[in-house]
């Protein structure tokens, strides 16, 4: 290369190099009024109706409205894609600022310090901490401390009963015991009539009733009993809930094609008149206005599972109120940032959230009065008048044990319904997968 | 420089791209996934060493033993459906008795153009129990006792889950074995005949033996594919009822993004390479090759 080749190359170096720190000193000069970007990743999905997604939705554009020195980027997905993006972002350490959780992963994340305890977030602010309704935040409980905000509360397993289908065979009550649910699946069998219908293909429906029968023979605090070693899957207590599966299944009560179907099935074929029971969560009552057929709707009654053999009911009856879902805190968050992400947490998921969510039916885990109910489904209205006063909050298994297990359960309980495995088969397959995951963690 | 020599390095140079991708895409993976494999890995702590702890687990994990007899049940299946079909309607097609015969091949080949998922959600609604064609079908001609829930039953259901990928993929082998039966030379399939070798005895001995490497293209094919089920599965049954139609993907999947133990995964992962390799080596050895080519 010859000497005026070289300094034109030098130049052209010097140039770039030049117009780099430029760029740089453009891109530094207006910080004082840039926005602190927040990143977001929800499942808050603008298509879906459930009135958690559309109070969330409302609460993040009046907070985007009001702060417009915070930019919020969003990534949604739907929560299916997020069990996998989730964990996947967590173990390349590439979590975003702000996050949608499932209680379950809580253990993982804290253990990794990847996720920043609510007590430090909110450190400042006591009165936000206070709201909470005492043991709503304790599905994402760990080690003392608290790792997501849930954004709704869902007492699960309530029993849905098709009146009209009842009288056909000729019951004219919902069944207030066990043997009484027994002979009315008999009754309706007689009559050509499904039962219990159930959609388990997405293997969570049969574990809202293994989960809310558990509470009620082993105890609220089974979960953590089971955790600790205190009690094992294989204990009485657990027998009886597995017998009670086992003795449905050998009476028929269940729709054949149940592990196929999924939940949205399930509930077709409860409103098409095809069966006469269904369980699900509370979930099911907050869409009466939207999808229970008209005609059915006087004739649907609804109550916690029947009163089980030998079970005392006089001090209120355990049940389990998941959370599942909420928003997670990067640890990272420090500065501009976290007073950003301080204000999201009580302007998107404080008091005034909860209001909205109850107002449009759902159930908030933060303690509010005066919400406008007027617009509440009549089913909700029902359900806090009959059935919430009776309840002792319970943990569910899905938010509290390792996936590992919970598949295990599914599994083993639909192998049960299925007759293809005795109950105390399943329970020590269940125990076994509980040792194998407290083991490896 | 020799023309040999010279031949020698234009071939390397044009082979060495294809070959920097494979190892980036396939190599590199695969020896990653063997060292997350030797490590306890729950998500977001820091792997773990365990040397072969995961393997020795893997020897005695239940659930992945089932899981790879679903995969051979599914392979049994497929080879006699996708390959025998695809064979038959090869020589059917090729044959002087079909009219139409374009017609017939681009409507046998176009279900391997549509998305698994589509056809498996099809396929879902043709098995359900109540309004499902099958079961219709069943109940109008008087067969309404056979009439079951298809995909929650454990005895069938890998079965069931059979069919849809035999009525996806045939159309795909028999492709293959059309372009086989279409290189045989005319001369001798003319003095084959000249020299009585006619229906059945022509088959045997004339076109079978000379599509012979086609077969054995074809069986490997379908075995791996099998091998790597996931879609279809996961669409159709989720690996239920219970575990009953779990296969080794949808094993490793669960394990590594829903359990969230990345080692173990991998070692999944890295057993279905190993099952995978053993299984068609086996087969390849079995069935040779070339046999005929000559």
């Amino acid at each position: 290369m010859n000497n005026a080749s070289s300094k034109i190359l030098t130049l052209a170096a010097l140039s770039v190099a030049v117009s780099i720190g430029f760029v740089g000193c453009g891109s530094q000069s207006p910080s004082a009024s840039k926005p602190v970007e927040l990143n977001l990743l929800d499942s808050f999905l603008p298509n879906l109706s459930e009135s958690y997604n559309v109070s969330l939705n409302i609460k993040i554009k009046d907070f985007e409205a009001k702060h417009p020195e915070i930019k919020l980027i969003r990534d949604q997905s739907s929560s299916d894609v997020l069990d996998t993006k989730v964990p996947t972002l967590g173990a390349a350490n590439q979590l975003p600022d702000l996050f949608a959780v499932r209680s379950s992963w809580t253990p993982r994340f804290a253990d990794a310090k990847e996720v920043m305890p609510i007590e430090t977030l909110m450190k400042d602010d006591k009165t936000f901490m206070d709201g909470f309704i005492p043991g709503m935040l304790d599905d994402f409980a760990y080690k003392g401390s608290h790792y997501g905000i849930p954004w709704q509360a869902m007492p699960i397993s309530v029993m849905y009963y098709n009146m009209n289908l009842l009288k056909k065979a000729g019951i004219n009550k919902i069944p207030a015991t066990f043997d009484e649910m027994l002979a009315d699946v008999k009754a309706l069998k007689a009559k050509g009539i499904t039962p219990i219908v159930m959609g388990d293909k997405g293997k969570w429906q049969c574990r809202l009733l293994f989960s809310g029968l558990n509470v009620r023979t082993a105890g609220t605090d089974y979960l953590e009993k089971l955790k600790s070693g205190q009690m094992k899957f294989t204990d009485p207590p657990f027998q009886t809930t597995a017998g009670v599966f086992d003795q449905l299944a050998k009476a028929g009560a269940w729709n054949p094609d149940f592990s196929s179907i999924d939940y949205t099935q399930a509930r077709s074929v409860f409103f098409n008149g095809k069966a006469a029971m269904y369980n699900e969560m509370v979930t099911f009552a907050q869409i009466e206005d939207e999808q229970w057929p008209a005609a059915l709707k006087s004739a649907i009654q609804f109550s916690f599972f029947p009163q089980l053999p030998g079970e005392d009911l006089g001090k209120g009856i355990n049940v389990p109120i998941a959370t599942d879902w909420g928003i997670a805190f990067n640890s990272k968050l420090s500065g501009n940032k976290l007073k950003a992400a301080q204000a999201f947490a009580v302007e998107v998921l404080g008091d005034d959230y909860t209001k909205v969510l109850e107002s449009k039916g759902g159930i908030g885990v933060r303690k509010v009065e005066g919400v406008d109910f007027s617009g509440v489904p009549e089913a909700v209205k029902r359900y806090f008048t009959d059935l919430a006063p009776k309840i002792v909050v319970g943990g569910h298994i899905d938010g509290r044990m390792p996936a590992a297990v919970t598949d295990e359960v599914s599994a083993n309980l639909q192998n049960l319904m299925l007759g293809q495995v005795s109950a105390s088969k399943a329970l020590e397959n269940i125990q076994a997968a509980l040792d194998k995951a407290l083991k490896s963690k | 420089m020799s023309y040999r020599k010279h031949l020698g390095r234009l071939t390397a140079i044009f082979i060495l791209p294809g070959m920097v991708l494979f190892a980036f895409t396939v190599v590199v993976p695969a020896l990653v996934a063997l060292g997350y494999s030797l490590n306890s890995w729950p998500s977001l702590t820091t792997p773990k060493w365990i040397g072969l702890a995961n393997f020795v687990d893997l020897v005695h994990d239940g659930l992945f033993w089932l899981s790879l007899w679903n995969n051979l049940k599914l392979a049994l299946y497929t080879l006699i459906g996708q390959v025998g079909i695809g064979y038959a309607m090869a020589f059917l097609l090729n044959s002087r008795l079909v009219a139409f015969r374009n017609f017939f091949r681009t409507v046998m080949f176009f279900p391997v153009l549509v998305s698994t998922v589509v056809l498996s959600f099809l396929w879902t609604l043709v098995y359900d129990n109540d309004n499902g064609m099958l079961n219709v079908a069943l109940r109008a001609l008087g067969l309404g006792h056979y009439a079951t829930a298809w995909l929650s039953n454990p005895h069938i259901v890998v079965g069931a889950l059979a069919v849809p990928l035999i009525w996806q993929w045939f159309g795909f082998y028999m492709v293959i074995f059309m372009g086989a039966l279409g290189t045989i030379p005319k001369e001798i399939l003319e003095s084959a005949e000249l020299d009585g070798a006619v229906g059945v005895k022509k088959a045997l001995h004339i076109t079978i033996p000379l599509t012979y490497d086609a077969v054995v293209v074809s069986v490997l094919l379908c075995l791996a594919g099998i091998m790597k089920m996931f879609d279809t599965v996961l669409v159709m049954t989720d690996g239920g009822p219970g575990n009953s139609s779990m296969v080794l993907a949808l094993y490793a999947y669960r394990v590594s993004f829903r359990d969230i133990q990345l080692g173990y995964g991998n070692a999944i992962a890295v057993g279905i390479i190993v099952v995978s390799l053993a299984i068609t080596s086996s087969a390849r050895l079995l069935l040779g090759g070339k046999r005929y080519a000559q």
